[in-house]
């Protein structure tokens, strides 16, 4: 009990870091929001009024400290473009993203686990080598130049999938595809390292000879092992999907906290970026928690 | 290890090799059989060559200029004048993959320099030092981990007004953390080893050994990470380019190209694709050598 | 590209491409009736601020259309005509307005359009406290009068020639007061008016969804009918991606897609499953705009060799394949007042003069044959926010290499809008680029009057011979008079090299052939009040 309160105790102290840094590189953001906010035909006085209303000319410890403050109260903030207040514009934007997100980790956990366990059975066999080589090309290639490949193939040629938008499991067919493949590729190899290097053990020999067939023991025993790679990839991935999400939500018109990024970032909208970073770094700090606290569950599982 | 907050992870993690303790890096590790096959690393060895002498001489290896505009070859597709067609100037696509590649190998490799710098030296200051400093450090890191590393390098683009040193800086912020991490852990084993409490007992000053005696044991490490990291560093150039907040300039860029020429896919296919091909057989390129480099290090620590 | 379609086309004919809309509809998730999906470019701009007198860019105005109604509408011979008000008298001095309203008109919220209605929309505008866009539209508006429930003076302190033209546009649209007062700041994300078509939805970024107002029953003479709009659901998808756009046109997961890449246009065009059109904007067109408030280019005889340095015809025709026209004069050929027929061929490119020019002001080229003075390079650095909408960087691409041959340099400097207006602001650029929607050629006063001068806008130089053109044209009642005061200043904006126009800028969207009725209305803005899905 007492690691899990220190890991969660780490944990707050990591999402408050991290709010503080982004806090700071945003303060730099070049722009001025007044000017954005304010009318066309607006007078000096009012652009003044806004810069005032916006809090975006007090001093940098000041700025700092009334975030904190409302942070603490539970309150985000209110969005400089749209008036709305950013938590709810968040929440409005999450559903789509965390969809993508799942289902390209489900994708990639299927796909990358067979294509891994496929690899390292045929070790140095030309499947082994083809499987490799897929993979190594498409993870080398940038997602958005996937996607739009995806877009050309099964939209404009095929007519199979929708191009863009979001809400329904067609549309997130393409999306998740182009983002899938790339996670799939690193996991089959994370796996397929993993299980050969299971194979190659010598407890595997004593089990052999135990009479256990081949079958069981590579079910039973060496895909258990390949769980701890599965795992670490799955606090690896969500970083970097939420990353993803960013260029594939903006190429498939899709909805999402990757539009609410880039608009932000162009509008120097900070209380938003503010509150994105804040529940990415939530996110992934959170399931990086859990996943520590699953490596000791399957820990006892692998001890034999 | 003086890091006791993840202890069980560290134990179980260092029992597969397979699986790193840090992120991203991870996912490009062993591609065994792959590069073991004939001709396949002399030819990865091969690409990298050739595209470091585009992005030496492209002018000896470009059949055209960037800057020869032909309005009456607009467009064109692959052919005996323009080898990979040209583009909605009448540039020769050839040519501008040629040029590019000084662009993007100079802003992976600019990246991976610095990274490597700021990375490498809060890696051996904290593994060192270990303390305090070393807690401070790594603390640091963890808060720099847990945004998600796409997101920081898009606000620090943004908060330095884009453009190429933008882009390097960007792409720098997601790979600092990690050679720290890596390089913390490489010291932390080699300051255990018999000849620096030899050296230290001898009286040698702590900067001393950590340069003459820490630093050279780190440099394979470092080699391994920065080969690895310079494919991911093209592949983010690229998508920051993809958002608009890359490079954005009259020098030929891989990732430029390829998000210019998407918007010609439908009607001249050749415009994107040359230059998606060129980030993919670098990336493909550096991530086989990459790894052979890593084994035979492996190799040699084995026999040690 | 497009074989499957064609060849679905030959065997099936249209039935095939007019059955389709039906059932295609679910991957939209709509429900019943026709709808109609649009994928228009939103420009980037992922937050929708549907509230008319707060509305900075043309896309968003474009989806305004079908929302909102105006007191009168404009023809497309410029002059204005009735819509939700009957009739209009100017007193003889010119500063007061009196409108007869129609009696019939209520918004979507039921609530009735009268005369305290239109008196407080143009109230909510005038205070500066609401810090709303369409401010400048309304030049010295001071109150308004209700004189019955349907009439409405509304009061000027000076004349404002502009005005009816001004209120033909969605900035002067007439919102719900009620709405206003109910959603106060979160207005734009619940807008109400009293168009043909009602908001019921909108997801941030990504779609707007509108539904047919039942008791539609005054739109304005010219209109393909006065009653409720034909399509049960109008929903714009925003895809400010090209490729996503076309693509998502031709496999027919949406019925329409605006601003069709001039290189996707041939395509369109031949293709019998779909029909497209055209229609050039009225607004500013899209011109360079150095800054003549900085050094060098306060010196205009190096404003005419910038100007002389560029072939604009061989720019216009590689970027946009001949698909738009090359632009004259500041002002679009269609608006009011414009001179493009005066400026015509007013003036040819002579690289050779500007190389002269530059030689006699002491530029002499440097090692990398860029000019040099005193140690500066004759650099320009141009300042852009909108990337390569509308092919405008590649514009851009070639304007540099033409400049470069006189020995001028110039850097793309992209900036998000906040970091480009403040940097507009602070004066920190040498060349700016852009194109303005306008109904009235009083949109000049906002880029060169210094007291009207727009934030937006880039000119900093203050001339007194134009500035009293433009104050001119603004109070000028005659109608050939004020035209011709516009032309001189139009006139003297090219001599003087204010702004160097390149194109003019045409909506165009592209349909599915069973697709009918899409109106491109006098400011080529599109109206879908007539658009019916076909039967065959």
């Amino acid at each position: 009990m007492g690691f899990v309160l220190q890991r969660l105790g780490h944990a707050l102290f990591v999402i408050f870091g991290a709010v503080t840094l982004v806090f700071l590189i945003l303060y730099w953001l070049p722009g001025d929001p007044a000017l954005l906010v304010a009318g066309d035909g607006a007078s000096p006085q009012t652009i003044a009024d806004i810069r005032a209303q916006l809090g975006t000319t007090r001093p940098l410890w000041e700025q700092y400290g009334v975030y904190l403050w409302h942070l603490a109260h539970g309150d985000l903030g209110i969005s400089f473009t749209t008036n709305e207040p950013v938590l709810s514009k968040i929440l409005a934007q999450l559903p789509p993203s965390l969809a993508l997100t799942l289902s390209t980790s489900l994708f990639a956990i299927c796909v990358g686990t067979a294509l891994g366990l496929l690899a390292a059975v045929h070790e140095g066999k030309t499947l082994d080598r083809l499987i490799q080589t897929v993979t190594l090309a498409i993870t080398a290639m940038p997602v958005f130049w996937v996607g739009m490949l995806l877009i050309l193939l099964f939209s404009v040629r095929l007519r199979w999938l929708p191009a863009l938008g979001n809400g329904s499991f067609k549309q997130l067919v393409l999306p998740t595809l182009a983002l899938g493949f790339n996670a799939a590729g690193q996991l089959q190899r994370m796996v397929r390292g993993s299980v050969i290097e299971v194979l190659h053990e010598p407890f595997l020999a004593t089990l052999r000879g135990a009479g256990l067939r081949e079958r069981a023991i590579l079910w039973r025993h060496v895909l258990r092992n390949a769980l701890i790679p599965i795992v670490t990839f799955l606090g690896v991935i969500m970083g970097q999907l939420l990353a993803g999400v960013v260029v594939i939500e903006t190429l498939f018109a899709r909805q999402g906290l990757g539009r609410l990024i880039v608009d932000g970032l162009s509008n120097k909208d900070i209380p938003v970026l503010q509150g994105v970073v804040l529940f990415a770094a939530l996110f992934y700090v959170l399931f990086n928690l859990l996943i520590d606290l699953s490596y000791g569950w399957i820990d006892r599982r692998t001890q034999l | 290890m003086s890091d006791t907050s993840l202890p069980r992870t560290r134990a179980l993690v260092a029992k597969t090799t397979t699986t790193p303790p840090f992120a991203l890096l991870g996912s490009l590790l062993p591609i065994r059989q792959l590069h073991r096959l004939p001709l396949v690393l002399p030819l990865a060895g091969l690409v990298v060559l050739l595209l470091v002498a585009c992005a030496i001489a492209p002018d000896l290896i470009a059949p055209y200029a960037p800057t020869d505009f032909d309005y009456n070859a607009i467009l064109n597709p692959p052919g005996l004048h323009h080898l990979f067609g040209t583009d909605a100037y009448g540039r020769d696509v050839a040519s501008l993959v040629v040029y590019g590649a000084r662009s993007s190998i100079l802003m992976a490799a600019g990246a991976i320099l610095l990274g490597m710098t700021a990375g490498g030296a809060m890696g051996l200051v904290a593994g060192y030092a270990g303390g305090w400093l070393d807690q401070l450090l790594m603390r640091l890191v963890d808060i720099w981990i847990s945004v998600p590393p796409m997101l920081l390098a898009l606000i620090i683009a943004a908060a330095l007004q884009g453009g190429y040193g933008a882009t390097i800086i960007a792409v720098t912020s997601m790979i600092v953390p990690r050679f720290a991490r890596v390089i913390r852990a490489q010291v932390i084993a080699v300051k255990a080893r018999p000849f620096i409490l030899a050296a230290r007992t001898l009286g040698a000053s702590p900067s001393w050994i950590l340069l003459r005696h820490v630093l050279p044991h780190t440099l394979p490490q470092l080699l391994v990470l920065s080969t690895l990291g310079m494919a991911e560093a093209v592949l983010i150039g690229a998508s920051l380019s993809f958002i608009g907040l890359g490079v954005v300039t009259d020098r030929p860029d891989w990732g430029f190209l390829l998000s210019q020429g998407r918007d010609y896919l439908t009607v001249a296919w050749w415009y994107a694709t040359f230059p998606g091909l060129a980030i993919t057989s670098l990336a493909v390129s550096v991530n086989l050598l990459g790894d052979a480099l890593r084994q035979r290090l492996d190799g040699r620590a084995n026999r040690e | 590209m497009l074989t499957r379609r064609d060849f679905a086309t030959l065997i099936t004919g249209a039935a095939f491409v007019a059955g389709a809309p039906t059932a295609r509809a679910d991957t939209t998730g709509s429900t019943t009736g026709s709808t109609l999906t649009v994928a228009f470019d939103g420009a980037s701009v992922p937050s929708f601020v549907l509230d008319p007198h707060n509305c900075r860019f043309a896309p968003q105005a474009r989806v305004l259309r079908s929302i909102f109604d105006n007191l009168v509408v404009l023809r497309e011979d410029q002059s204005v005509g009735p819509w939700l008000a009957t009739a209009w008298e100017i007193s003889p001095d010119r500063t007061q307005y009196t409108f007869t309203l129609r009696q019939d008109v209520t918004f979507h919220d039921g609530t009735p359009l009268n005369a305290a209605a239109v008196q407080a929309n143009f109230d909510r505008i005038l205070n500066p406290a609401n810090a709303l866009q369409s401010l400048s539209q309304i030049g010295p508006y001071t109150g308004a009068t209700v004189l019955s429930p349907f009439q409405v003076r509304l009061e000027f302190s000076a004349p404002f020639e502009p005005f009816l033209h001004n209120l033909s546009t969605t900035g002067l649209a007439i919102a719900s007061p009620a709405a206003v007062q109910k959603y106060g700041k979160a207005f734009g994300q619940n807008p109400v008016g009293t168009g043909p078509f009602k908001f019921t939805s909108l997801t941030p970024g990504t779609q707007i969804r509108l539904a047919k107002n039942l008791a539609y029953q005054w739109a304005p003479a010219g209109a393909a009918h006065p009653g409720p709009a034909l399509l049960d659901q109008l929903i714009f998808a925003d895809v400010p991606e090209q490729l996503t756009r076309v693509s998502a046109l031709q496999s027919g997961q949406v019925q329409v897609a605006d601003l069709i890449p001039a290189q996707n246009i041939a395509a369109f065009k031949a293709d019998p499953g779909f029909t497209f059109q055209q229609k050039e904007m009225l607004d500013t067109t899209y011109a360079l705009m150095p800054n003549v408030a900085k050094a060098p280019w306060n010196d205009l005889q190096i404003r005419q060799a910038l100007k002389l340095s560029l072939d604009i015809d061989l720019i216009v025709r590689v970027i946009y394949f001949g698909t738009i026209q090359r632009a004259w004069s500041p002002l679009s050929h269609q608006l009011f007042g414009s001179a493009e027929q005066a400026l015509t061929d007013s003036w040819k490119p002579d690289p050779a003069q500007a190389r002269a020019i530059l030689d006699a002001k002491g530029w002499v080229p440097g090692a990398d044959g860029i000019r040099v003075k005193n140690g500066q390079r004759l650099s320009l650095s141009f300042i852009d926010t909108q990337g390569n909408r509308e092919q405008r960087l590649d514009v851009i691409e070639l304007v540099r290499r033409q400049l470069n041959a006189s020995g001028i340099d110039l850097v793309i400097d992209s900036q998000p809008p906040g970091n480009y207006l403040k940097k507009l602001a602070d004066n920190d650029y040498d060349l700016a680029a852009g194109a303005q929607y306008a109904a009235d050629p009083d949109v000049l006063r906002s880029f060169f009057v210094p007291d009207a001068r727009s934030q937006m806008e880039a000119l900093n130089e203050n001339d007194p011979v134009l500035t009293q053109l433009l104050v001119a044209g603004a109070a000028e009642g005659d109608s050939a008079k004020r035209a011709n005061l516009y032309v001189q200043a139009q006139k003297r904006i090219i001599d003087q090299v204010y702004l160097i126009p390149i194109y003019v800028l045409r909506y165009n969207l592209a349909a599915a052939v069973n697709v009918q009725g899409i109106a491109l209305d006098a400011h080529g803005f599109p109206n879908y009040h007539g658009a019916a899905l076909g039967s065959g």
